[in-house]
């Protein structure tokens, strides 16, 4: 084979380095993604009978903790560094996905605790949340504390079919 | 002779970046999510039972414990996988440079 037949031909092969097409990995991504996502999207139902009203938030204090410090992880990995130091063309596509797939998983989970979170501190003042704004207006005192659970409810209530792979 | 960087390609890899690239992903990222997912419950465990006591409580570090396994086993489905994915790209590019090499002989 000729160096010009190797080089026209390579050159569409090499774009596609690895085991198949963007759409292949991105659906193989996909399925690894959606079941997990799925069960972590399962909100709590579980009420709180028990629970002490007067200090809740030393658990709501430990989720948030917790939740923080998952995406302190990802949010620290500084892609663009990494990725386009190191892959072009299709490669580098993938790489966006994995990376975009670990944000996709990480945020169905925030999402669920943050959610316990806004259910717990209602429970905890003797209310059932159907209304974000309700809620907010619930907690006296500081105003951005109050903004701030009002746009995190906001949030939760976005479609799930949101939370997939483009 | 004049050497080629990543930056100035449109398609490739460059090995070095490539590997630091997967450590960082990997390593740093996938491994320590894993790492406080695992190291976090104990936490999380401690103030269920301080403030929660009863069946529901019960069942809400039941949920914590699944929901962590089921990012845990995810998470390393996903390395798996872009492990996968870059060695079968390495050895995808190798073959090509073998392939120009062979046929310049």
């Amino acid at each position: 084979m000729s160096i010009q037949n190797l080089v026209g031909n390579g050159i569409s092969d090499l774009y596609h380095m690895g085991t198949g097409t963007l759409q292949e990995i991105g659906s193989r991504i996909e399925s690894l993604l959606s079941g997990a996502t799925a069960r972590l999207e399962s909100l709590w139902d579980g009420g709180f009978v028990g629970i002490d009203t007067a200090n809740y938030t030393i658990l709501t204090e430990a989720i948030d903790a917790h939740v923080k410090s998952l995406e302190d992880i990802i949010n620290n990995f500084n892609t663009e560094a990494y990725i386009d130091g190191a892959l072009k063309g299709q490669a580098r596509d993938e790489a966006v996905l994995y990376v975009k797939a670990i944000k996709q998983l990480l945020e169905a989970y925030a999402t669920t605790y943050r959610q316990f979170n806004i259910a717990l501190t209602g429970a905890a003042h003797g209310e059932r949340i159907e209304d974000s704004s309700i809620m907010a207006q619930m907690i006296a005192g500081d105003q951005s504390n109050a903004q701030a659970i009002n746009s995190d409810a906001q949030a939760i209530q976005t479609e799930a079919s949101q939370i997939r792979i483009d | 002779m004049a050497q080629l960087n990543i930056e100035q390609a449109g398609i490739g890899y460059d090995t070095v970046g490539i590997s630091n690239f997967l450590n960082k992903l990997n390593l740093d990222v996938i491994d320590d999510l894993i790492s406080k997912l695992h190291n976090n419950m104990g936490t999380l465990r401690a103030a269920v039972d301080q403030v929660w006591a009863g069946q529901s409580a019960n069942a809400f570090k039941e949920k914590l414990e699944r929901d962590s396994e089921t990012m845990i086993q995810t998470l390393e489905g996903i390395k798996d996988d872009v492990k996968a994915e870059f060695a079968q790209i390495a050895q995808n590019v190798d073959n090509y440079d073998s392939a120009i090499a062979e046929s310049l002989r």
